[in-house]
């Protein structure tokens, strides 16, 4: 097994709530975060609801200083200028507090900025400020944050991190092979400590693009039910805060949220949107992830699935997890949680990571919300309606994109 | 905790660089991620100035202005139908990348190979054309995404390996020279085709509205390298951002990381600016070297490096080959022996 890597801290934005406590008690509890989306005009699409972050913290006190915060991150940050101005990147600054925080790095971070590497995965980058630029609106600024790699560049700015900084796009997976990256920046000694995740945020671009697709359903979000017929985007943010073993041990920090054992990632090679019907990468991508962690798939107690409640996606995924857990697979639980939160595209497979890690922690694993009807083509446990009290020692979490992208994480306790 | 600037005392790499009145050393201590090189085994190079390494290296330095275009390569099949120019691009140069490597095309798919997808612009047509027009359709939407572009290439040949696409400019394409040998290393791929794509003939206004960002003129293409296991020595690769002050010590903790004690015999700049382009040829001239290998008359983007290796990567002696994007300052050390 390769250096261990540590996730030694975690921040989220997400329709269900807006740091790691609601979040995870809005998991357990069966929270939905689908809304009718009231940001930008939706009545002329056939789908107008979404996961949609209502008032995140970042906006409703100001950029940089959200109200009643504990004003301390890493740098100086409000010194540091304008604060971001795309949406996408004020959920990566809002996570990245919290991911500080938990971290122990509320005053400072314990590696000097060179050491300190920034990887974002994101399926729209900084899209949202796209739909300006094109506007004619805003100057340079404006359309540079309108790049794939803007939010990126804004929380590195943020953070004051000098280090290696890469913007991940493998669509919905994009979340999965930010992680993945930024463990191995960190065990070839590019870096000290890495920030690493997903953002992506609801916008009339992807809304009117996956209504054009006719991906969305106006029904619920029912992952791996019979009656499941498409999904609903939504939106957020997911951070964690990755170092290696010994440096964590070197600076005394304790509260660590367990482990980033392996990743794997694999390309279809079949179609550009729709998963390869027998699955075949993202059979790869969980058979090099296991590889990497050195683990058997009998080690794995707890699978968090991409769910996304198409109807392939589910199916390809139920076929390639039996054909991974062999005999197991109907004793492993699989839980979706994209009726809680809508696709939040690329954070999707940051927040499940998360939610992996969480689960470890407190010994339960949310529910699939909406399940009522079982599908003979999805016939494993998929933890339905109700969370279950199991402490996963050993997690797998799948994600598939446009492109074919297939991704796989790993996670163990610490 | 404090964030400390100076640097710990346990770092095993980086340069300790004394600046401005020389009372006061500012150490940035960067460390290069080496891995064991790769050999080039093919190219494929498709730019505004013709097809191949002669025609970019042909390029009149004194060429156009503006926008230099490359034409829209003719892919026929009822696939391609839907593709845009970026897919197509993407699919030309891999075709050539893997004749160039004497492989048989038939002989690319499956696991063993891996893809990498580099690029700053390849997805912004799509983009904006979608954002423009609200009549749009499919034709648009899933083609929106960057991930469609290597998709296509995956598709043309089956490909089923690791897979990464990297956004950013031609510091990207430098990290994914870091990651495609790492996958090469760890013996997860036989062979990686490292691709890039630029297009931006159709949203050339709005990149007219962000010449700061690079040097002009803009030159589209499309590149790729089959890269394999076998090179010599140790890839070295390292990065750091730098504003203000801080752009003279960063550029020279960089290829301090990355040199270490080498002696490249080629060295391609990509610097971008002023600022970036002195500093460097201060910290090269520090260690006696210079930039051997002329830039490129235009602004690739995310192709740079790529054409930069292709034209460098042949000779007996090693390589530096540096890159900039926005405040992001690369290089990437390449030893000997590295084309094959």
């Amino acid at each position: 097994m390769r250096e261990p890597v540590l996730v030694t801290g975690a921040g989220v934005v997400t329709p269900i709530g807006q740091d790691l406590d609601s979040f995870w008690a809005g998991l357990v509890t069966g929270v939905s975060g689908i809304s009718e989306i009231e940001r930008f005009s939706v009545q002329d699409l056939r789908v107008t609801r979404g996961g949609e972050v209502k008032k995140p913290r970042a906006e409703s006190s100001g950029p940089g200083a959200p109200a009643g915060h504990r004003e301390k991150p890493a740098r100086a940050v409000a010194a540091r200028g304008a604060p971001p101005a795309s949406r996408a990147s004020r959920f990566l600054v809002q996570a990245a507090r919290e991911a500080l925080d938990t971290a122990g790095c509320r005053d400072g971070l314990p590696a000097p900025p060179a050491r300190i590497g920034v990887v974002i995965g994101t399926a729209l980058g900084g899209i949202d400020e796209a739909e300006h630029a094109v506007r004619g609106e805003g100057g340079l600024r404006r359309l540079a944050g309108a790049l794939y790699d803007g939010p990126t560049q804004d929380l590195a700015r943020w953070l004051g991190a000098t280090g290696p900084v890469l913007s991940v796009s493998t669509a919905c997976a994009s979340g999965a092979t930010a992680l993945g990256m930024g463990a191995d920046l960190l065990r070839d000694g590019r870096a000290d400590l890495v920030v690493a995740g997903g953002v992506d945020v609801l916008c009339r671009f992807v809304q009117r693009g996956f209504n054009v697709l006719r991906s969305l359903t106006r029904d619920l979000v029912r992952p791996f039910d019979r009656r499941r017929n498409g999904l609903l985007l939504g939106e957020g943010a997911g951070l964690v805060v990755l170092e290696r073993r010994r440096d964590v041990a070197a600076r005394g920090h304790r509260n660590v949220f367990g482990c980033l054992l392996g990743h794997g990632s694999a390309a279809d090679g079949v179609h550009v949107t729709a998963p390869d019907p027998d699955g075949r990468g993202l059979e790869v991508a969980i058979r090099l992830a296991l590889q990497e962690a050195d683990l058997s798939p009998a080690a794995l107690e707890f699978v968090s699935a991409h769910g996304t409640g198409t109807p392939a996606n589910d199916r390809v995924e139920t076929e390639v997890l039996k054909r991974v857990l062999g005999r197991r697979a109907t004793a492993v639980p699989v839980n979706s949680i994209k009726a809680h939160l809508g696709h939040t595209m690329g954070a999707a497979a940051t927040l499940e990571a998360i939610m992996c890690l969480l689960a470890g922690r407190h010994g339960l694993i949310p529910p699939t919300l909406n399940y009522g009807e079982a599908d003979p083509q999805c016939d494993l446990d998929y933890v339905p309606n109700a969370a279950r009290r199991l402490q996963p020692r050993v997690s797998l979490s799948t994600s598939l994109g446009f492109g074919g992208c297939n991704a796989a994480l790993v996670l163990g306790m610490p | 905790m404090t964030p400390s600037h100076e640097a710990p005392a346990t770092v095993d790499g980086g340069e300790a660089v004394r600046v401005g009145d020389g009372r006061r050393a500012i150490r940035i201590p960067v460390t290069a991620a080496r891995v064991p090189a790769p050999r080039v085994a093919g190219v494929g190079l498709l730019t505004g100035w013709g097809e191949g390494r002669a025609a970019f290296e042909g390029a009149h330095p004194n060429g156009p202005r503006g926008l230099v275009p490359v034409p829209t390569p003719a892919l026929v099949g009822e696939r391609f139908r839907r593709a845009t120019r970026e897919c197509l691009l993407a699919v030309a140069a891999a075709r050539a990348a893997v004749a160039d490597a004497g492989l048989d095309p038939a002989s690319i798919g499956g696991e063993r190979t891996a893809i990498l997808y580099v690029s700053a612009t390849g997805y912004a047509a799509a983009n904006r054309a979608f954002l423009e027009d609200e009549g749009s359709t499919t034709l648009h939407f899933p083609y929106t995404s960057p991930s469609a572009v290597p998709a296509e290439v995956t598709i043309e040949m089956g490909i089923r390996g690791p897979y990464v696409n990297l956004m950013g400019g031609a510091t990207a394409a430098l990290q994914g020279f870091w990651y495609g040998a790492r996958w090469l290393t760890g013996g997860l791929a036989d062979r990686v085709l490292l691709v890039a794509v630029e297009a931006t003939h159709e949203v050339r206004d709005l990149f007219d509205r962000a010449r700061r960002l690079y040097r002009g003129p803009l030159v589209e293409g499309a590149a790729c390298l089959v890269l394999v296991p076998g090179g010599a020595g140790d890839l070295r690769w390292a990065s750091g951002l730098a504003s203000g002050g801080s752009v003279g010590p960063t550029v020279d903790a960089v290829l301090g990381a990355v040199l270490r004690g080498s002696r490249p015999a080629h060295i391609a700049s990509g610097a971008s600016g002023a600022r970036f382009r002195e500093a460097e040829r201060q910290a090269l001239a520090r260690r006696r070297l210079e930039v051997t290998v002329r830039k490129e008359p235009g602004e690739p983007l995310a192709l740079a490096p790529l054409a930069a290796m292709a034209r460098v990567a042949r000779p007996a002696a090693g390589s530096l080959v540096t890159a900039t994007w926005k405040n992001d300052y690369g290089a990437l050390c390449w030893p000997r022996g590295s084309r094959g």
